[in-house]
């Protein structure tokens, strides 16, 4: 162990009046952790190898802290130098993109669903609204429930695998990202089939104003999302999007400039 | 924190995160997957991050968080297998297969340290990482930060002896 007491080395901690006095043992570790890492000035050195010269215990534990973090050091560089970073930072984005627009998403439409059953649910409409809004939320929470089950399955196995999951968490990013861009389509096409028969039965029935409203909000629709979801070269867009070569903003505006 | 804040943080701090994560999991397909979820979450909580402490402190305790985290979820995953292929200091095959097992033999050390005793180490072990900063990351004085080196240091010898 170390020498503490009459046969300890004096440092220089022991010659300074009015400050607490540290452990040998302390002082010994705090020099000898940052001489590992290259950050001793030119006294804590000396003192250093003073305690080393006096104590062959301290040497031995000075070489195996140098040993271990040279060690450890070495092993996060191979793990630095294997690494994408740059692909990271895109998939990061993405997914915090993804997120974003998740929730956008959810909040638009339930901002549609109080406003259509405000406008619809007096009227006796309710039935017809909740079969528009429901039927494309269904696919859609069914197919997260399965979507989230398999991934987790999937990451538990290519763990125990031993293998690296970030391209595969990429890849399944873009499959995921597709995919939701494949149900937003099923959705408005759904919505629009609804809405057109909504449409039909009011003007048949004479409920011209409930036609109206039901004409708005579909224009509104297909205003704001559905030439952009349907529109030439949508799915090329959306697969640009998923692979993080085109921003929301992008991909939102309806044009590709990169390939304009 | 703005965007270009944020690209700055993630250039100077993305391999520090990555070899923290490694230290802390022993793993660097946790270590891959801790380093995405940690610079998401600063993302997300950015407006959180007021400036009152170094923008290193305030990504290093999120790391921390998220590897705590990810190691609850696979509890029991080591460095074994990812040792393999991580010594290739060796130049020989027999000095690269020593090393190697040297490397397997610390990481799976580690495995048994407390969490406190980890985290020092591994927090200690980044470049330019003062024990002042380190502190400010755990919230504890500096003197405490190498007392708990010592004893993480002392736990691994025992653990590493034959």
């Amino acid at each position: 162990m170390f020498l503490i007491g009459a046969q300890a080395p004096r440092t220089r901690w022991l010659q300074s009046p009015g400050m607490d006095t540290p452990d040998p043992q302390d002082r010994f570790h705090e020099l000898a952790e940052r001489a590992a890492r290259g950050d001793l000035s030119e006294p804590d050195r000396q003192e250093l190898d003073r305690i080393v010269s006096t104590d062959p215990n301290a040497a031995e534990q000075l070489h195996a802290i140098h040993k271990e973090t040279a060690m450890m050091q070495s092993a996060a560089t191979n793990v630095i130098d294997h690494f994408d970073f740059e692909r990271a930072r895109r998939a990061i984005t993405q997914r915090d993109r993804l997120h974003r627009s998740a929730l956008r998403t959810m909040l638009i439409t339930i901002g549609l669903c109080a406003f259509g059953w405000a406008v619809f649910g007096r009227s006796g409409g309710w039935p017809l609204l909740l079969w528009i809004v429901g039927l494309p939320l269904l696919p859609v929470l069914l197919w997260t429930l399965a979507n989230v089950t398999r991934r987790l399955h999937e990451r538990r196995l290519l763990l125990a695998k031993g293998e690296t999951v970030f391209p595969a968490l990429f890849e399944s990013t873009r499959k995921r990202t597709m995919n939701e861009f494949r149900l937003v389509q099923a959705g408005i096409i759904l919505v629009t089939v609804g809405m057109v028969t909504l449409i039909i039965e009011a003007v048949l029935t004479g409920a011209y104003a409930k036609a109206v409203v039901a004409g708005v909000m579909l224009a509104l629709l297909w205003f704001s999302a559905g030439h952009r979801i349907f529109g030439k070269g949508a799915s090329s867009r959306a697969e640009r999007f998923a692979e993080g070569e085109l921003t929301a903003e992008e991909f939102a505006r309806g044009k590709d400039e990169s390939r304009a | 924190m703005r965007r270009e804040d944020f690209e700055i943080l993630y250039a100077e701090q993305r391999e520090r995160v990555l070899a923290l994560a490694f230290h802390m999991t022993g793993s660097r397909t946790l270590a891959e997957d801790v380093l995405q979820e940690t610079f998401l979450l600063a993302w997300r909580h950015r407006a959180t991050f007021r400036g009152d402490a170094l923008a290193s402190t305030w990504i290093y305790r999120i790391a921390i968080r998220a590897t705590a985290r990810a190691r609850s979820r696979v509890p029991s995953r080591g460095m074994v297998r990812d040792a393999d292929d991580l010594a290739e200091s060796g130049e020989t095959p027999s000095e690269a297969a020593a090393a190697s097992d040297e490397h397997r033999r610390l990481y799976q050390a580690m495995e048994h340290l407390a969490d406190e005793q980890r985290v020092v180490l591994a927090l200690l072990t980044l470049r330019g990482m003062t024990a002042e900063q380190i502190g400010l990351v755990l919230g504890i004085p500096a003197n405490t930060v190498y007392s708990r080196a010592a004893a993480a240091r002392r736990r691994l010898r025992e653990l590493c002896a034959p």
